[in-house]
């Protein structure tokens, strides 16, 4: 598979399981008392928050392996990015 | 019902290449009555929903540059962790309705230079800069519309990250994927075919309102229980319209973008004015 073709697919995975997690949250929540319908919702927001993440670090890998190291770089300058929102920016704002 | 609003805006999204905020921010706040940073937070979640479905069909298919957005997408985020750190500071101290304003104030804006575009005849190629050789910005795709392939190369690179940086920092600011501002920069800053434009566009609202939705997530304005089905909704109405707009004709995509932009533009002015 070529390129364009994963970073495609891991974009659909990361989706599907979100959405799947997000439909079986809301229905348990919907249908039953309990926190396991809230939990699983919630999980399914991080993992969609997650997946551009991925979508990120995948092409890292992909241009590395053709060796484009122009854009290793410049995606790598993207993640940190990300990094910084979703980890540096809680410990710095201490919460 | 949110559902159903997930669905439209999904599809909307996908075919302008927005994320479907720009819509459901005023939905939810105008239509729902909810709070702008809760309605921020859940249209940042489904933005990346809406990218993800949007990107992956336009990836497929060659549509989406993956250099081009990338490359912007280092301003974009840098600027999304401002924009979304000035929100909740904003939204802190009760000054929401100062977001209302700048909200459709920008759509507003953003409409006009689509307007003029409406009068270009189809898309030539550049002649590529030095910005295009250096971060390997051609490219080419198959328009199924016109029928056959068309190449292109982004120029003005430079040009393009600053108005990423802006769109980033709106992002964060007003909790949208600011596919408009994108659109506008690839279309009119580094002058790509609409198309594309479109289709890139979709691909980076998802990582920028990643970086600006995970500043939401630490402040609490992302609730799960109102964003679940409009997710929901969303995946399914932007399969849709990926579909759709790969057959229509680039004209009739600005077009409807150019009417989305003026109504709810003109709404939020309303709004954040205390008249609506």
């Amino acid at each position: 598979m070529d390129f364009d073709d994963l970073i495609g697919w891991t974009i659909r995975i990361g989706l599907a399981v979100s959405a799947c997690m997000l439909v079986a949250g809301s229905a348990l929540s919907y249908y039953s008392t309990g926190g396991l319908g809230i939990e699983l919702t919630y999980a399914g927001v991080m993992i969609l928050i997650a997946t551009p993440v991925a979508r990120v670090a995948m092409s890292i890998a992909l241009f590395a392996k053709s060796r484009n190291w122009l854009y290793v770089a410049i995606t790598v300058v993207v993640f940190i990015n990300l990094m910084i929102a979703i980890f540096i920016l809680p410990a710095l704002l201490g919460r | 019902m949110l559902l159903l609003l997930g669905a439209g805006a999904g599809f909307a999204g996908a075919i302008s290449g927005l994320g479907g905020g720009i819509l459901i921010i005023p939905a939810l706040t105008l239509l729902f009555g909810m709070p702008l940073e809760i309605a921020a937070g859940a249209s940042l979640v489904s933005t990346i929903a809406t990218s993800s479905g949007a990107a992956s069909a336009y990836i497929r298919d060659g549509l989406a540059n993956i250099k081009i957005g990338m490359s912007l997408e280092m301003a974009t985020t840098a600027g999304a962790i401002l924009g979304s750190l000035i929100a909740v500071t904003l939204y802190a101290k009760n000054l929401a309705y100062i977001v209302f304003v700048i909200f459709g104030v920008v759509l507003l804006a953003s409409a006009y230079p689509q307007i003029r575009k409406l009068r270009k005849r189809a898309y030539k190629i550049n002649k590529p800069d030095a910005s295009t050789r250096i971060l390997q910005l051609s490219g080419s795709y198959y328009d199924e519309s016109l029928g056959r392939p068309i190449r292109y190369n982004a120029v003005r690179w430079i040009y393009g990250e600053i108005v990423m940086l802006f769109a980033g920092i709106i992002s964060g600011l007003l909790g949208v994927g600011s596919g408009v501002l994108k659109v506008i920069g690839m279309d009119d800053a580094m002058r790509l075919p609409i198309k594309v434009t479109t289709a890139t566009s979709d691909f980076m609202i998802g990582v920028t309102a990643a970086a600006s939705g995970a500043v939401y997530w630490i402040f609490g304005y992302i609730k799960p229980e109102i964003v679940a089905p409009i997710v929901i909704g969303v995946v399914i109405g932007s399969y849709a319209g990926t579909k759709f707009m790969e057959r229509s004709q680039s004209r009739r995509i600005r077009m409807i973008f150019i009417v989305m932009l003026a109504v709810v533009g003109v709404e939020m002015v309303l709004r954040g004015l205390g008249v609506a």
